[in-house]
């Protein structure tokens, strides 16, 4: 039931999102990325961008390079799928897929919010999927939105590419941060058991501190995996990765926007609907790779604390971490803010 | 075992120096266009560059059903001016996407004229011209061109890797030939991409 309620805030908060976009692209004031776009502007002024950059060495260009590869092909396998070609749908699912996988791969601040999400929380392995599908789902519901709205109204313009406008950056970078200080400082008020201690390799079976503190919940003492599901239901955890999922997933991307109004304005909105669910889907896989290497990474460095010869190291270390996750996410969302204004 | 857990604390360092490296790029292209350049000669010299630009199927299918208003798959003379005002004159803050070049020296292009726009079997073409406030003597003087969106969002294709996308008007008694290449030391895209340039040459027709 407290699912429930967050999926309600969350669905809510996406609402809100979707029409503020809306707003903000239909009124026209705003710079948008897509340069065709009444008042969009380039973020460097090109000579000095261009002397600037002469030295940079190619490093990435091999990711760049796949990427315009995958995005080309999709394009192409579009236009031949509205032929009416069975082999193309099938491949262009796969490429869908492909650029999901590669979009959220690519820069952008998801990866590293799930990453850092996921060092400051002990957490079962599920729940880094269940972030990345939520992601993913806010996505996608949001490209749908923008697309449908871009087909139902003659805005006299071109259609917007919300990842480049800059307000909608920063508005989301301010929303990272916000998001990791709000974090950072439950962290601090909650004494060091804000989240339930799920399992350590070393253990085999965990604590079951639960949230005492916090929220007065019953202790549970089952195993691993029953009571991590138990607590999956935890408010607190359930909040905040809703709260990330949101702010990582709520500017739909261009791409999936693109294929939909293409799909709706050729009479294959099913397809169009299929193929955004396949990059959903793409991005959702490396997500939660992106989540499992965060847990990853806080599992190695409590083992590592817990081999020392102090005996409170281990809560130390873990008290750290807690906050480092946090941190992490402030300092995220603060270093692309300034960069981006 | 130790160096597991240090491994570890790198790479939690490394992931906090990723994230303030975040790159600003997106996952981008998402708009392919196809250039065709007509070069027009005045008195021996380059004096306007034509541009045709082809526009892929997909993003043509967004400004179609924004700007074509009355659905016949035609674009009449009141939807072209809505769409010169609506997707293409925004183009100025971004130079065109064009870049000429005279003698290793940057020329603004700061204005165009006769644009147009037609489709044809469902992709959008634009047509418009690039003039040249001072016209280039192709025997005396180094000319260069190249047409990329600094921010990557729009790959243009000059057309020179498999088909020859030059094409010349009024250059009698001149031989001119493009060459497309990459010039390394302009990139974009945070230095992942090199796009392409076309370098003209011409001589005396024999």
């Amino acid at each position: 039931m407290r699912q429930g309620a967050v999926t309600r805030r969350l669905l809510a908060l996406a609402v809100l999102v979707s029409a503020l976009l809306v707003a903000a692209w239909a009124d026209g004031a705003l710079a948008q990325g897509n340069p065709f776009a009444p008042g969009a502007r380039p973020q460097a002024q090109p000579q000095t961008q261009a002397a600037t950059q002469a030295a940079a060495p190619a490093a990435g260009g091999w990711f760049a390079d796949v990427q315009r590869q995958v995005n080309r092909q999709l394009n192409q396998r579009l236009a031949e799928i509205n032929k009416g070609s069975p082999a193309a749908l099938l491949v262009g699912a796969l490429l869908a897929f492909a650029y999901g996988v590669f979009h959220a791969a690519g820069p952008g601040h998801g990866k590293m919010l799930v990453v850092s999400y996921f060092i400051g929380r002990d957490s079962h392995p599920w729940r880094g999927a269940l972030m990345g599908s939520q992601i993913a789902l806010v996505h996608v519901g949001g490209a749908i939105v923008l697309a449908l709205i871009a087909t139902a109204i003659m805005t006299g313009a071109a259609p917007p590419s919300p990842e480049d406008m800059r307000e909608v950056k920063l508005a989301s970078y301010a929303a990272v941060a916000a998001i990791g200080a709000w974090m950072f400082v439950s962290v601090l008020r909650g004494k060091g058991h804000v989240h339930f201690h799920a399992h350590h390799d070393e253990h085999g079976h965990g604590h079951g501190h639960g949230h005492g503190h916090e929220h007065g919940h019953a202790h549970d003492r089952g195993h691993d995996r029953d009571r991590a599901r138990g607590h999956a239901r935890d408010k607190g955890q359930g909040r905040s990765s809703a709260m990330v999922s949101l702010v990582a997933g709520a500017v739909p991307c261009t791409g999936a926007v693109l294929v939909l109004i293409y799909c709706i304005a050729n009479g294959i909105p099913a397809t169009g609907l299929g193929l955004v669910l396949m990059i959903g889907l793409g991005m959702a896989v490396t997500l939660t790779v992106f989540g499992l290497f965060g847990m990853f990474a806080r599992r190695r460095a409590l083992a590592f604390a817990a081999r020392g010869e102090q005996a409170e190291r281990p809560a130390r270390w873990r008290r750290g971490l807690d906050l480092i996750g946090p941190g992490l996410i402030l300092g995220l969302g603060v270093a692309l803010f300034v960069g981006a204004y | 075992m130790r160096r597991s857990g240090l491994a570890a604390i790198a790479a939690l360092a490394g992931l906090g120096l990723a994230g303030g490296l975040a790159a600003p790029a997106q996952a981008h292209p998402h708009v392919w266009i196809d250039n065709t350049a007509t070069f027009v000669f005045a008195q021996g010299k380059i004096a306007t560059i034509r541009l045709r630009w082809e526009f892929d199927e997909i993003f043509s299918a967004s400004l179609i059903s924004q700007f074509d208003k009355n659905k016949d798959k035609k674009l009449d003379a009141a939807e072209i001016k809505e769409l010169e005002k609506g997707a293409f004159s925004n183009l100025a803050n971004y130079g065109y996407f064009t870049y000429v070049t005279v003698d290793d020296k940057p020329v603004p292009t700061v204005r165009v004229t006769g644009f147009t726009a037609r489709i044809e079997k469902d992709k959008l073409v634009y047509e418009f011209a690039v003039p040249l406030d001072q016209p280039v003597d192709p025997l005396a003087q180094a000319f260069s061109f190249a047409v990329y969106d600094l921010e990557y969002f729009v790959e243009l294709d000059m057309g020179g890797r498999e088909r020859d996308g030059a094409r010349y008007e009024g250059n009698a008694g001149l031989a001119c030939k493009a060459t497309v290449g990459e010039n390394p030391s302009k990139r974009i895209y945070s230095g992942q991409v090199a796009p392409p340039e076309m370098r003209l040459r011409c001589a005396k027709a024999p």
